[in-house]
């Protein structure tokens, strides 16, 4: 270590100078090289589409079996998250969760409708859907589908109506890294 | 000739300082970006970034499955990194069912958690010494004539 000092002291002014530029360089390209790699490997993997699509996917398979829209489940009864077997938890207040299908007749007016989740998705998917790119807004799957429903009166099958099916699914969820577990 | 040159550089005094100052500023240099190399290795290798991937793929492969199912997938470099970090098979993957979580620690230090939406009842276990992670869904499927290398490719083998 005294040798390197003395090395330092034996040397001209200039080349004082350089041994400071020497260390700057090297101290710049540590910097730059390390604050990259972090920045590039701390990066979550983005999974929040497919969440989306697979919500979309497992909502539209409770709402429609074998070509046929499940009026039943549009009744206020009707205990959706456990009849499309979705976890009750998932979809409190607070959720990073949402979906919501709603049914409209041949003119256009809404017949019925149902959602689930966090609310406020609503208004962000209509924001990202059109074609807003925001880091921290859910991201969201919308489907349309036109489907035929045969209307029943007095039990009697009547002829099939053209309806419009919507499917909106949206999903917020960026993980978290725990410290311990509970 | 070159030998009388080396020679004359290491005997006289300023030549031999020239050499010296040198050797240490390459061996600093050498050093300085082997330390370098070294954090970008440990950096692209790190537990986070596992503990991440297995919990999200683990989650989505839950959320995209169908009761009842059972999915295996390939482990060896988390149970790799598991056994370096001496975490017991038991706590590498946890699920919470009530709440639907997955949590991934690889480290020993907490780990990686990931929500799940669907309700089926899911059982984590291993084969191969842990090397391939073992997903029921449902109800529990007797897996012992399946041939873990044909489930892991026609059920979502992860390569």
């Amino acid at each position: 270590m005294n040798m390197l000092i003395n090395m330092f002291n034996d040397k001209k002014a200039g080349e004082r100078l350089m041994v400071f530029w020497w260390i700057f360089v090297i101290a710049v390209i540590s910097g730059g090289i390390i604050t990259a790699v972090l920045i590039f490997y701390s990066a979550d993997y983005e999974v929040r589409n497919v969440e989306a699509e697979l919500l979309y996917s497992k909502v539209s398979d409770c709402f429609v079996k074998n070509e046929e829209v499940q009026t039943s489940l549009f009744s206020d009864e009707a205990d959706i998250i456990g009849l499309c077997n979705l976890n009750k938890n998932q979809f409190l207040k607070g959720s990073k969760f949402y979906f919501r299908v709603s049914l409209y007749d041949n003119k256009g007016n809404l017949v019925n409708e149902k959602k689930e989740g966090d609310f406020s998705f609503e208004k962000d998917c209509q924001i990202v859907l059109n074609g807003v790119d925001a880091k921290h807004y859910p991201r969201c799957a919308l489907r349309k589908e036109k489907i035929f429903i045969e209307d029943k009166e007095n039990g009697i099958k009547q002829e099939k109506q053209k309806y419009l099916l919507e499917i909106l699914a949206a999903s917020n969820q960026k993980g978290e890294r725990i410290t311990a577990l509970g | 000739m070159g030998e009388f040159r080396l020679r004359s550089l290491v005997e006289n005094k300023k030549g031999y300082d020239i050499a010296y100052e040198n050797l240490i500023y390459i061996t600093l240099n050498f050093i300085f970006f082997a330390l370098l190399l070294y954090f970008v290795y440990r950096s692209t290798g790190s537990v986070l970034i596992y503990e991440q991937t297995y919990a999200k793929e683990i989650s989505l492969l839950v959320d995209n499955s169908k009761e009842p199912m059972l999915i295996m997938i390939d482990f060896k470099k988390g149970d790799s990194i598991a056994d370096e970090n001496k975490v017991p098979l038991e706590k590498r993957v946890v699920v919470d069912e009530k709440s639907g979580k997955i949590v991934v620690n690889l480290a020993g230090k907490g780990g990686y958690s990931f929500d799940y939406f669907v309700n089926y009842p899911v059982k984590i276990s291993y084969k191969d010494d842990g090397e391939v992670l073992k997903i029921n869904i449902g109800e529990a499927i007797n897996s012992g004539e399946l041939d873990s290398t044909e489930l892991g490719s026609e059920i979502g083998g992860i390569k």
